[in-house]
């Protein structure tokens, strides 16, 4: 069982990965056909910025649904090095690459890409169309954009974001404006001294700008109380030293005396109160739809520039609370998230795996980033540990494009490309189940002539290993031996059975909690595992980690639309219902009124028997006209699986909360959570109970129609109701409901709406007593009304 | 109960089992029956002056029954409209009483209902051709009248004492007195208090000058 001798694989494996990094975003060059469009994107920065990759993440499912289309992705690195030496150097790599390439379409991404490209544009790709994205052109002069270009301008909304600050904090006098050095930093700062301006005399404006990191935290830290910092951008500071946005706003939110506000969702979550936020996301989408109308033919003159793409007033509640500011002076329609437990928890996992891979790839892109400027020469001594960090950067990437199925086929491949380049003889990824108390291994990779892991090791099997690393350490021996003898005892009979000889093991850690691990393991021959190779295993289970929560999420997501779906037509059953109520009364009617007719022959003389007999036959008739409809509605009711399991209250009203999260926007309504920790789960049909919050929500945001706008509110809020039950009240700020409603306002077809049906909350009644459970409603006494609801929770275990 | 002679039900209805129930149920309690598929098809039925009822569906596809009560409003023809619904339409039901139907029956229809519902509204018919009658009547005999006897007819409701009338029109009482026996007469009125409430369904109006 040796391994095969391989020859000289270091350099190879180093220059395709790097191929595959620099190159070619498509990770599967079989999708590479002849008739494939070509589409490149150019990044002004050599860093997955979050930014990239929202943008990213955003214009891959648009412009490329079917995986028709090859996408080339170029990071310029701009904001570091600018020299004409490097911009020369730049434009002769992208000649050559492209140079037998048949280009259909660019697609600069930020301003200093848009003005390089333009730059450049008819030395490298002359007559090529371009759609530019993500570019503030605000405070820009003197750019042509020549022809065939169109794209999407980034919205600069300081305006709007002073105000709501102002409203915050009312005795606000000045404003610190923070930004860096970078084309990027300078380009947004014109653009933010642009808006505000126009706050001249009424607010005293200040830029901290070109500052050393150091100096800069020192200055917010000693702010006055009537300022607030607004944070443009700092890609570089003064000392030339490269941050991530958001890596810059939690440092200085951390270190600032006073709020701290911003423009961008990439920022919220790190420090920042809120602000009037833009979306690159949003960017993204819109600049792929005008991306897939110039690839089927549209000529990019006639599709004008999108300007500003989706911006929306966005808070962090922890910040709110941090600086004591009420959210009652939030503007309309404003997002709040982060409450006490985080409504937003799905897109959060998305935020958390691409931080992630930013810190992962912050620590292993410098070696890239020499060998990809062309400046330094990797040296064969810098070799072995450049071609695992490369191999580790693009793992990360291509998890970070990856979703649903491609993710276990990507986690496979990857495992066989590490234990490749570690010489170890299978490697596996395993998944704790808390209930079964088993390790399962869903991934694993094994050398030739090495029999397969087993499926799943039970916990009591490999005991101390399990302990190591579910307090999140490391597990690593060359030799069985090194275990401690007694307490890992039984740990080593298992390894001894199962024939392993060295094994790494690293734990795979989600929000603080050891879902699984990462292990390697050499059956053939001991292995000595070398500091600075596990130090980057563990950046590599960092990756792991958030691929797979990310995972967890997606299908979680999946699942959610699927419900939501079904709760989309019940809701539309109860718009039905007066159709449905003529099409059953039709035959009724008749059934009805031939069995009367039938009634009245059978009394009279001499009974006409072919007459009764038509009749008798009428009504065979209707009655199966009457149980096709009932049919039919029973089709449309009927969900795949129909079930009763635990459900989380606080987690499935998030859910639903954040499903009309647009429509509360839309009717200025201001939303707000208030989740009890700890609640015990109850347990029903996760989808009607879904219907029922859905319902008392959009009931609550019906009855706040005249409710004069900027006091509308909707609190959702759970609670524990006694030792045994679970409450959920919507409570808002309507008109009450009127004493005489109050005890009918649960009954069928009890409307006090002029158009309502009188079904929601009959629907909610009788779902939530078929849980058995109680409904509730009463008349706040600041105004408005509270409908509840409890249910009888799951009782812990002694 | 007991059904006039000669008195027609006709049921409009798109519902084609609705309207062959409905059509044999009031036919086994022995009225004459006919069915309608839609509002344009009874519109085209030559008017029928004798006692009925019409049995209207309130929604249809095409024009609905609330749509052929207006038109028939609208050109004068009085008929008796027992309503037939779907669903507790309330505004729908509303707009049909006002209009002047005799009820609103909700579908399926309970047969004491809906037979109690159609006696009243042919008996409506009735009596309203027997009081279209009576005017005809009044009025026909109220033509006979001569120009002075009728001025004599308007002034006598009024209340106005012989007297009175004599030195309105500018004669002598006992020339009122003649006059007035033979409006009495004419009119086919035994009192004062009838001759009035003949004026009242002739339309007369006293006619003070």
């Amino acid at each position: 069982m040796s391994r095969p001798a391989r020859a000289c694989p270091g350099r190879r494996v180093f220059l395709v990965a790097l191929l595959g990094l620099l190159c070619c975003a498509s990770s599967s060059p079989a999708r590479e056909m002849k008739q494939a469009r070509i589409v490149v994107l150019l990044y002004p920065e050599a860093r997955l910025l979050p930014e990239i990759l929202a943008v990213e993440d955003a214009i891959r499912p648009t412009l490329d649904p079917e995986g028709a289309v090859s996408l080339y992705t170029e990071y310029l690195d701009l904001s570091r090095v600018s020299d004409a030496q490097y911009e020369r150097q730049v434009i002769a790599f992208l000649r050559e690459k492209y140079a037998t390439r048949r280009i259909d379409l660019i697609m600069p991404v930020a301003f200093p890409t848009l003005r390089f490209f333009l730059k450049h544009r008819a030395e490298l790709f002359p007559g090529v169309p371009a759609v530019f994205c993500a570019a503030n052109l605000d405070a820009v002069t003197g750019l042509e954009l020549g022809s065939a270009i169109t794209g999407v301008r980034l919205p600069s909304e300081w305006g709007a974001t002073l105000e709501a600050a102002l409203a915050l904090q009312p005795g606000t006098r000045r404003a610190v404006v923070i930004t860096g050095t970078s084309e990027i930093d300078q380009n947004l700062q014109a653009a933010a001294a642009q808006d505000l301006a126009r706050y001249d005399g009424r607010i005293e404006v200040a830029y901290l700008a070109g500052l050393p990191i150091a100096r800069l935290l020192d200055e917010v830290a000693a702010l006055p109380k009537d300022t607030i910092v607004l944070f443009v951008s700092l890609l570089r500071d003064q000392a030339g030293r490269l941050f991530t946005d958001p890596e810059a706003v939690s440092l200085i939110a951390r270190a600032s005396s006073v709020p701290v506000y911003s423009w961008s969702e990439t920022h919220l979550g790190h420090g920042i109160v809120g602000g009037r936020l833009a979306s690159f996301e949003t960017q993204g989408t819109r600049a792929a739809e005008l991306a897939v109308r110039v690839l089927r033919g549209e000529r990019p003159e006639t599709l004008p520039v999108v300007d500003g793409g989706r911006t929306a007033y966005m808070f962090d509640d922890r910040q709110l609370r941090r600086w004591g500011l009420s959210a009652s002076r939030l503007p309309a329609g404003s997002i709040v998230r982060y409450e006490a437990v985080s409504l937003w928890a799905l897109y959060r996992w998305n935020i958390v795996g691409a931080g992630a891979l930013v810190a992962a790839l912050a620590v292993l892109s410098a070696g890239l980033l020499i060998e990809r400027t062309g400046r330094r020469r990797a040296e064969l001594s810098l070799g072995e540990r450049l071609r695992f960090e490369t191999l580790l950067a693009e793992q990360a990437a291509t998890f970070s494009r990856v979703s649903g199925t491609d993710v276990d086929r990507e986690i496979e491949r990857a495992l066989r490309r590490i234990a490749d380049f570690l010489a170890v003889d299978w490697s596996g990824l395993t998944e704790y189940s808390e209930d079964s108390q088993t390790a399962r291994v869903t991934h694993w990779w094994m050398a030739e002539g090495v029999d397969p892991p087993p499926v799943a090791l039970g916990f009591d099997e490999i005991p101390w290993s399990v302990t190591q690393l579910r307090r999140g350490e490391t597990v690593r021996f060359t030799r069985i031996e090194e275990l401690p003898e007694s307490e890992a005892a039984v740990d080593r009979q298992t390894y001894r059975r199962l024939g392993i000889r060295s094994q790494v093991a690293i734990p795979l850690t989600v929000e603080g909690v050891v879902i699984g691990a990462l292990a390697f393991s050499a059956v053939a021959t001991e292995r000595a595992w070398r500091d600075e190779f596990v130090q980057r295993l563990q950046v590599l289970g960092e990756v792991f980690a958030n691929t797979l929560s990310r995972r967890r999420a997606e299908m979680e997501g999946q699942r959610l639309r699927q419900d939501l779906a079904h709760v989309g037509r019940v809701a539309t059953v109860g718009e039905l219902t007066a159709s449905l109520a003529h099409e059953l009364n039709q035959p009724l009617t008749a059934i009805l009124a031939n069995a009367q007719s039938a009634r009245r022959l059978l009394e009279s003389d001499g009974v006409d028997l072919t007459e009764l007999r038509a009749i008798v036959g009428d009504i065979v008739d209707d009655d199966k006209r009457a149980s096709e409809v009932i049919n039919r509605l029973r089709g449309f009711l009927r969900k795949g699986t129909l079930e009763r399991s635990q459900v989380d209250m606080g987690e499935l009203v998030g859910q639903v909360g954040r499903l009309v999260a647009g429509d509360a926007i839309l009717r200025n309504v201001v939303t707000r959570l208030e989740l009890a920790p700890a609640l015990p789960p109850v347990y029903g049909d996760r989808v009607q109970l879904q219907q029922v919050v859905l319902n008392l929500i959009l009931n609550g945001l019906d009855a706040m129609r005249d409710s004069v706008a900027g006091h509308r509110t909707l609190v959702l809020r759970t609670a524990r109701d006694g030792a045994g039950a679970v409450e959920v009240t919507v409570q808002d700020s309507g008109a009450g409901i009127g004493k005489a409603d109050l005890d009918h306002i649960f009954d069928a077809f009890y409307t006090t709406k002029a158009d309502g049906l009188g079904m929601g909350l009959a629907i909610v009644r009788s779902m939530v007593e078929a849980h058995g459970g109680r409904v509730g409603a009463r008349n706040n006494p600041e105004g408005g009304a509270t409908f509840s609801f409890t249910l009888p929770a799951i009782q812990e275990a002694p | 109960m007991t059904v006039p002679t000669a008195s027609l039900v006709f049921v409009v209805d798109d519902d084609a089992s609705v309207r062959k129930s409905l059509a044999r149920l009031v036919k086994n309690a022995g009225y004459a029956v006919e069915t309608f598929t839609s509002v344009r098809e009874f519109l085209a039925r030559p008017p029928y002056d004798g006692p009925s009822c019409l049995v209207l569906d309130v929604r249809m596809p095409g024009l609905t029954g609330l749509d052929l009560q207006e038109a028939l409003r609208a050109t004068g023809q009085r008929l008796s409209i027992v309503f037939i619904t779907g669903w507790g339409d309330v505004r729908a039901s509303v707009k049909a009483m006002k209009g002047g139907a005799v009820d609103v029956l909700t579908k399926p229809l309970d047969e004491g209902t809906l037979l109690a519902a159609i006696q009243q509204a042919v008996t409506r018919t009735i009596e309203e051709r027997r009081e279209q009658a009576r005017v005809t009547e009044v009025r026909r005999h109220i033509t006979a009248l001569t120009p002075r006897e009728a001025e004599v007819f308007a002034l006598v409701v009024t209340g106005m004492l012989n007297r009175q009338i004599g030195h309105e029109l500018g004669i002598v009482e006992k020339t009122v007195k003649v006059h007035r026996a033979r409006v009495m007469e004419k009119m086919q009125a035994g009192s004062l208090a009838e001759l009035v409430r003949l004026a009242g369904a002739g339309g007369v109006i006293a006619a003070r000058s």
